[in-house]
């Protein structure tokens, strides 16, 4: 059922943002003609016109998410959502798989146009030598983490790119999961007096403790490193490994922070309109 | 197939009646919306939920459904209580358009067909076609009236055991007032039951088996039509005047 409601929530975010990617993308495009032939008032008129899509982009892939969630679950739409034959968990992370999906397809169309752009501006004879210095970084950034190169070491790497990648979905997952959890609360006393202030302030009053839980974990993370010496004890690959792995745990626990009072409201607590 | 597998399909009938309510009470804060109902609908019968707006007649529906939960009291669906099965089982009708409005009327089609089991597509397309809605419109750009018939058919396409239809032809223009209601009759089958909850008496009252008044949160008549025809001399519009007398 989870792949069949997700589909549909793909499907209904894919209606506005397929054709601003595009948007995107072609006006990337034109700027690099425009680039060739030296047209300074349209390079001007469309590198304004990418700042503000770029904004934009992630102003409405926001937007949306937070508009799905309210109207599909909260809204009119969720007489049926929770009237369909599907667990509370279904609904919820379906929203926020569709959510973590479009947020993460807004950042390659923006690292795509930024490369289109990038590829405009400079030089052939410079891009070669951009890729030539990324490599050296690339390179001298291994050399860095790792003594040597052999495969135990390459795995290594791709397994701290793996946690990195996994890190940046539970980033994108706790800044979705702050707003279901705010909007869900729009349901319950005292909130539910006016749901579009209630939810607003819900989320304010959720960010305090919030701000306490990360503030006490950075100054826990930071007396552990330097109570036990761990920089120098550990070799720079283990630290990586360390530092990303306490770093999940917390955003996990954050996660579940916001995943629980929602599931919880949503489950036992429902006042639709 | 288990037993669960045969409920969530809304394959599983059982003997009993198909809904059972004990002592509900449900309170929005300090007001009390319903206090202390208790009714059963047996198979295959035709229920008209009756009272002045306002009553708790929505509210009731939507504590069958699982949309709300109660303060006290049991509601048993197949002897079940409300719940994810449940919702396998019971196809619900809400006063107002819950349609997504990104989609046209074949993705609402599929839509359904994906999460019910029991959804008829065959039959779904053959009323549109009666009622000569394009399956290629936007649900955004209908009317409200062709929203309402949408989400009718959809609804009744369903082979579910309990209907719950809140105010089902309110909106809708007589003529398809008449094929509707023919169309709710002909779709469903004896092992389930209607409730209907409706002002609209008169146009129906001939198709009740069974009616419920329903006044500040009390149920006050519950009975079979013809007895109750017969108890108080009087049609069920009639004495839904009276009862309800401003």
């Amino acid at each position: 059922m989870l792949g069949k409601m997700l589909k549909y929530d793909c499907k209904e975010l894919s209606k506005t943002l397929v054709p601003f990617y595009i948007v995107t993308l072609v006006i990337s495009i034109f700027n690099t003609i425009f680039i060739q032939f030296d047209w300074l008032y349209a390079i001007a008129g469309s590198s304004i016109i990418i700042v503000g899509l770029f904004v934009a982009l992630y102003v409405v892939t926001t937007v949306l998410i937070i508009s799905q969630f309210y109207k599909s679950v909260l809204g009119d739409q969720g007489y049926l959502t929770h009237t369909l034959p599907v667990s509370v968990d279904t609904i919820i992370f379906s929203k926020l798989l569709s959510s973590i999906i479009w947020m993460l397809l807004s950042m390659f169309v923006t690292i795509l146009s930024l490369g289109i752009l990038f590829l405009s501006y400079a030089p052939s004879n410079e891009i070669s030598g951009f890729f030539s210095e990324l490599t050296q970084v690339i390179s001298s950034g291994f050399y860095f983490m790792f003594d040597s190169f052999n495969i135990k070491n390459v795995i290594a790497l791709i397994a701290i790119i793996i946690l990195f990648i996994f890190l940046l979905v539970l980033v994108i997952a706790n800044g979705v999961l702050h707003f279901y959890c705010a909007i869900s609360c729009s349901q319950i006393q005292p909130f539910c007096r006016n749901k579009i202030i209630g939810s607003f302030v819900a989320y304010s009053l959720i960010s305090i403790p919030l701000s306490l839980f990360s503030g006490l974990s950075v100054s826990g993370f930071s007396f552990l490193i330097e109570h036990f010496h761990l920089v120098e004890k550990m070799s720079i690959p283990s630290f990586i490994f360390f530092f990303l792995f306490i770093l999940l745990i917390i955003i996990l626990l954050l996660n579940l922070f916001f995943y629980l009072p929602a599931r919880y409201i949503l489950k036992n607590k429902l006042n639709l309109e | 197939m288990n037993d669960t597998t045969e409920m969530l399909q809304g394959g599983c009938i059982s003997k009993g009646p198909v809904l059972k309510i004990t002592n509900l009470h449900k309170s929005y804060g300090s007001h009390a919306v319903l206090e202390g109902i208790n009714f059963e609908i047996p198979r295959g019968q035709i229920v008209g939920l009756l009272g002045p707006n306002g009553c708790g007649k929505s509210t009731l529906m939507k504590l069958i459904c699982g949309l709300t939960p109660s303060n006290n009291g049991e509601i048993l669906i197949n002897s079940l209580h409300p719940g994810q099965q449940t919702k396998a089982l019971i196809s619900y009708l809400p006063e107002r358009t819950y349609l997504n409005d990104w989609m046209k009327i074949s993705d609402i089609l599929s839509y359904f067909s994906d999460f019910y089991s029991d959804f008829d597509l065959e039959r779904a397309k053959q009323m549109l076609a009666d009622l000569k809605i394009s399956e290629n419109q936007k649900l955004k750009k209908l009317s409200k009236g062709t929203k309402e018939k949408v989400q009718l058919i959809l609804v009744m396409s369903r082979r579910a055991q309990l209907y719950l239809l809140d105010e089902p032809i309110g909106g809708v223009d007589p003529a398809a007032r008449e094929y509707i209601l023919s169309t709710i009759l002909k779709n469903f089958d004896e092992n389930a039951s209607i409730l209907i909850s409706t002002h609209l008496i008169q146009d129906v009252e001939t198709f009740f088996d069974q009616v419920l008044f329903l006044n500040h949160g009390k149920i006050v008549i519950d009975g079979e039509v013809d007895s109750i025809r017969e108890k108080y001399g009087k049609s069920i519009d009639g004495l839904f005047r009276e009862v309800f007398k401003c």
